[in-house]
């Protein structure tokens, strides 16, 4: 593994030690470990079902662990008051109201966050919905949807961010955009984490990956340790995760 | 606490249908009131605005539930108990200012007032609108699914009093404890008193309904905003 940028490491990183989350009988997470850390871009990999969302849900403090710790910059996320100014998140495109606008939407969470209000016109210039901040988020197509998640995330400035499938619904233009918003906030001295399952995306974008497969962790490292010069990232995922899929097409084995 | 609070009125002033149930709600207690020969605060008019109010209190937390806005807002505020309590300061505000005005517009378009109701009577017209939105919102958080929330808001503060309104005492017990027969009882909707008899609880049992209600409706969102995954 190559070494984190040692100045910021600690103080920034994304920590997951023995994670366990159980919903009623089934266990969605399963003792995961791993670390992110601050000027890189993990991919966080898995097979549908993996227990990729759940585990950006107890690290944001939405879910709490049946045990183990998943924490952001050393602290679990429920133990801040206010949470914008330590990470931002984009979970899925449906984290507005349909009857507001995305000018309205961001404000109330920047009032809510004790974040100035240009952060917010900051934020809409951004992502390119400037032109669009007065209209209904209902009017939105998806990846207007997810370049208001992707500006949410950003409204605190924060120094950690996570993405859920950043890139759905998005057109190329939008992707390419989105890629090079990533790289730049690694670049910027930020830990970038990014859940996908476009395992393409991820090699254009990650500097690092965490693959996971129910529950458990299959693989991290660097990208270009994990897939040599004979075998793609997609070659390598496919083949660790081949034991772990729920979901397969062609019928039940 | 001050930001948060002026985020969520942000929130509650910039949905149009805040204001739509708002002008419809108004229209119908002070046209009630104006076509009703039932006093200064006709039922007919209020239970509209008892179940208006509820439902508004229960909108405030099931529009964020229903369109995964909670999510949003709960990673802007991992404190959760803050969250529920500027939700409660809001709805609180808005609907006592909204129900003094509607109390005040009632009695004033009233076709036959009666004599000038007193100031108990007044404060209750006024206050019901506060309790019942606090109870909506203190169901939708421990229900959580839209259509149990207001389905069992309807019930429990429009059609429990009216299945409990028997003359045996344990059902009367019940019917005391409910918001609207409270609401009756402060605002002499069926005459004095001494005119009704035991159907009517006491005044101070009546306020007690007034505080007890909101109270546990906001406490119980408390706890199980804080035990549960959002």
């Amino acid at each position: 593994m190559t070494s984190p940028l040692p100045e910021r490491d600690g103080i920034d990183m994304i920590h997951v030690d023995q994670l366990v989350k159980r919903f009623g009988s089934g266990t969605a997470v399963a003792g995961l470990s791993f670390t992110a850390h601050p000027g890189r871009v993990t991919g966080f990999l898995g097979p549908n079902g993996a227990g990729k969302t759940t585990t950006l849900r107890v690290l944001l403090g939405l879910d709490a662990p049946t045990s183990g710790t998943a924490t952001i910059g050393g602290v679990r996320f429920r133990d801040h008051r206010r949470g914008l100014r330590h990470a931002g998140a984009l979970l899925d495109a449906g984290q507005a109201h349909p009857g507001r606008s995305a000018a309205v939407h961001l404000r109330a969470l920047a009032l809510a966050g004790g974040l100035p209000r240009r952060r917010v016109d900051e934020v809409l210039g951004e992502v390119g919905l400037a032109d669009v901040a007065g209209r209904r988020v209902g009017t939105y197509s998806l990846g207007m949807r997810q370049r208001l998640g992707v500006a949410t995330a950003l409204l605190g400035d924060p120094p950690v961010l996570l993405f859920d499938e950043p890139v759905n619904g998005m057109d190329p233009e939008g992707v390419r955009w989105a890629r090079g918003l990533f790289r730049r906030l690694a670049a910027e001295g930020r830990t970038v984490f990014l859940s996908s399952h476009l395992i393409g995306e991820m090699a254009a974008t990650a500097d690092e990956v965490v693959i996971i497969g129910r529950g458990r962790l299959l693989a991290a490292g660097p990208v270009d340790e994990l897939a040599g010069p004979s075998s793609s990232l997609e070659d390598v995922f496919l083949a660790l995760t081949a034991g772990s899929l729920d979901y397969r097409a062609g019928g039940a084995r | 606490m001050t930001g948060l609070i002026a985020a969520e009125w942000l929130k509650t002033r910039s949905l149009r249908s805040t204001w739509w149930a708002l002008g419809l709600t108004t229209a119908a207690v002070l046209g009630a009131s104006a076509l009703d020969r039932d006093g200064a605060f006709p039922l007919a008019g209020y239970l509209m605005l008892i179940v208006v109010a509820t439902g508004s209190g229960a909108a405030a937390m099931v529009g964020e539930y229903s369109s995964g806005l909670i999510r949003a807002t709960t990673v802007a505020v991992p404190s959760r108990a803050e969250l529920i309590m500027a939700k409660a300061v809001v709805l609180a505000t808005y609907w006592t200012v909204a129900g003094a005005l509607i109390a005040v517009g009632s009695y004033a378009t009233a076709q036959s007032p009666g004599p000038m109701p007193g100031a108990t009577a007044f404060v209750a017209a006024a206050l019901v609108a506060p309790v019942c939105a606090l109870v909506g919102l203190g169901l939708a958080v421990v229900l959580r699914h839209a259509g149990a929330t207001y389905v069992t808001g309807v019930l429990l503060v429009v059609l429990a009093p009216q299945m409990f309104g028997g003359n045996h005492d344990s059902t009367r017990a019940v019917n005391h404890a409910m918001i609207v027969p409270a609401w009756e009882r402060l605002t002499l909707a069926h005459g004095s008193p001494e005119a009704v008899g035991a159907a009517y609880t006491t005044a101070t049992e009546a306020w007690l309904v007034y505080a007890l209600w909101p109270l546990l409706a906001v406490a119980a969102a408390v706890l199980a905003h804080h035990w549960r995954d959002v």
